[in-house]
């Protein structure tokens, strides 16, 4: 009876790692490829044999060279005005998420649609409109002005409002007539009760920042203020020929920071986004 | 402790009438239950007290100052919930304490007073267990001691004791009584389990659709019910009601004839609470449905003349169902009740 239940567990392991290793391998070629020549890239393709993966000369001047273009003050950049979204946009997120779900107010149900339909919207097809307007109100070339558009965001107040709504109105209650403020009931109560959910609206304001492109690339016109994905983008263009060992190395540097973060609060994310479809 | 006053209290939701024009006076240190069935109106009450709902209409008072206005931080008014809303991250001292925390109070003072309290209701060796980490009934004598340390004017129970099972719910019944006995602070107290309130309260409102059916002291209620539904209501097993006729020569229900003393005659309703049924072999036939024994009183289900009736007899009964029962009404204990309007009909 109980071969076959073993014999299917080990099955379904060996399959779980081929599949794992083939959504892998285009992780582990950008991280060969950074650390190979450039003529090497592309050499071993047809056929595909190991050294398609493996350098046969392995190289840090890829590294070297890419942090020699300024691309280490672009990522410093980027960490500066991500840690501003995340941190400003989570505290947003949580007031506004816990307005929608405890607070009784006129007009409630129509604020939290008009959130939910503002992160419908694609953030691109007004993007243009916006940073005109953050042209006029000299925001550009500013870590203010390039963290301002991933401020406000409609999924992450979704997440906590689904998250607060399952917590028993009581709770609230009882803090009340304890003589808590309504920030002290946040604060004291739901705070410590959402850590989870928290965390994976932080993680969706720090991805959304991360990797935007087209907004840094309208507010921030002087490369000094350039963030990664710019700066990786503009390899192309400012080295005439493509160095693709050196933007497999700035892919990495890019991926490395938001993979780690996901690696390490993974848990927090799947468990607060499974239980916010179910208090919902 | 506090007095408690409410004039013609009103609470809509919409065009929704649920509490309608409510008026009572509860006194300094007084136990008063709130009881009706479910939608009666009697949490939305308790919650308007509290401060955790807003008052339509009408105007309450605590110790005269009216408090419609008021936040519910500022009433200084404790409350139990069903649920015993326990903040489940904190233990239990920081549960109780939170308040005097909220207060600015310092760490000794509150701990002293966690302490105090804790002692009260027996907890002092679980201060530092989370919630999770108790049974019901510990859970609950937390929530009645995160109520005590704030020594606030009045306690409010919102059905406290409902997620409880049979036995801890009887314990819990004493406890709660002998604390406020013990301190002596006003306490309104909401059920839907009459003989919570006829064990605990000083004075019951009964309450039904929102408006206060009648209030009194428990054997008040139990022994003078001003209308059918408190007469159904208070007491278990519930009263037999019997629809019929009044006339000169008594009440009639088909072949059944009781000799009543009433003046009014017309259509009413008899009733006749289960232990005044009255084994007698010159008493009306009745055949045995269903015979209950809980050893102190045996509860038999009848049917005399058609009409379902349920007597509690002192005496151990063994007879099967489909036998035969003689059972008279005991004269000085028959309630008459008007058929249209419900209420009572004096009797000289």
């Amino acid at each position: 009876m109980g071969a076959i239940p073993r014999f299917a567990t080990v099955l379904f392991t060996i399959a779980g790692i081929c599949v794992a290793l083939l959504f892998m391998l285009p992780v582990i070629w950008m991280l060969t490829s950074s650390l190979r020549p450039n003529a090497e890239i592309f050499a071993h393709f047809s056929p595909l044999t190991w050294q398609s993966i493996v350098p046969e000369t392995w190289t840090l001047s890829n590294i070297v060279g890419l942090l020699g273009t300024g691309f280490g003050r672009s990522l410093l950049n980027s960490l500066i005005v991500t840690v501003i979204t995340t941190t400003l946009g989570l505290v947003m997120a949580i007031m506004a998420g816990f307005a929608v779900s405890v607070l009784t107010f006129p007009g409630r149900n129509v604020l939290f649609a008009f959130f939910v339909v503002g992160f419908s919207v694609p953030f691109d097809a007004v993007a243009v409109p916006l940073s005109a307007q953050v042209r006029e109100v000299g925001l550009t070339n500013s870590f203010f002005g390039l963290a301002l558009a991933g401020l406000g965001n409609g999924f992450a107040i979704y997440l906590l409002r689904q998250f607060f709504l399952g917590i028993p109105r009581s709770l609230a209650e009882a803090a009340r007539l304890d003589g808590a403020s309504w920030l002290r009931v946040l604060w004291s109560v739901y705070l410590p009760l959402a850590k989870g959910p928290i965390i994976a609206a932080g993680l969706t304001l720090f991805v959304f920042q991360w990797q935007a492109y087209l907004w840094p690339l309208l507010v921030a016109t002087d490369p000094k203020m350039q963030v990664g994905p710019v700066a990786l983008a503009g390899l192309v263009s400012l080295s005439g020929v493509i160095d693709f060992s050196q933007m497999f190395a700035g892919a990495l540097f890019l991926s490395i920071v938001p993979a780690g973060l996901m690696l390490w609060l993974q848990r927090y994310f799947v468990s607060s986004v499974s239980r916010s479809g179910m208090t919902g | 402790m506090a007095q408690v006053t409410l004039r013609s209290i009103e609470k809509r939701f919409g065009s929704t009438r649920v509490v309608k024009g409510v008026s009572l006076d509860i006194a300094n240190g007084e136990f008063v239950s709130l009881v009706g069935p479910s939608g009666c109106g009697k949490s939305t009450l308790l919650r308007m007290i509290a401060g955790l709902e807003d008052i339509s209409g009408g105007d309450l008072m605590i110790d005269g100052r009216r408090m419609n206005a008021v936040a519910a931080k500022r009433r200084n008014i404790a409350m139990v919930f069903q649920n015993y809303a326990l903040y489940p991250h904190m233990t239990v001292a920081e549960n109780m304490g939170f308040s005097l925390r909220i207060k600015g109070l310092p760490k000794a003072e509150i701990a002293t007073q966690v302490r105090q309290a804790a002692d009260v209701v027996g907890l002092g060796d679980y201060l530092d267990r989370l919630p999770r980490q108790l049974s019901g009934g510990q859970r609950q004598r937390v929530a009645m001691a995160r109520a005590i340390v704030r020594h606030p004017a009045a306690f409010l129970f919102d059905e406290p004791l409902s997620n409880l099972d049979a036995k801890l719910r009887v314990q819990m019944r004493s406890e709660i009584k002998s604390l406020h006995q013990r301190l002596g602070t006003t306490t309104i107290y909401v059920t839907h389990d009459q003989i919570e309130a006829m064990t605990m309260a000083d004075r019951i409102v009964v309450m039904n659709v929102g408006e206060v059916e009648q209030e009194g002291a428990p054997l008040t209620l139990y022994d003078h019910p001003e209308s059918v539904f408190v007469a159904g209501f208070i007491g278990s097993p519930a009263m037999n009601l019997i629809e019929g006729t009044l006339s000169p020569d008594g009440f009639t229900a088909g072949p059944l004839t009781v000799p009543v003393r009433a003046r009014a005659t017309g259509p009413a309703i008899l009733g006749v609470r289960p232990e005044h049924l009255i084994l007698d072999p010159e008493g009306h036939a009745a055949t045995v449905a269903l015979v209950e024994p809980t050893g102190a009183e045996t509860q038999v289900h009848l049917d005399l003349a058609g009409h379902k009736l349920t007597g509690v007899f002192r005496e151990r009964i063994a007879d099967a169902p489909g036998s035969t029962l003689h059972v008279r009404f005991d004269p000085d204990r028959l309630h008459l009740f008007d058929r249209e309007t419900g209420k009572r009909i004096a009797t000289p």
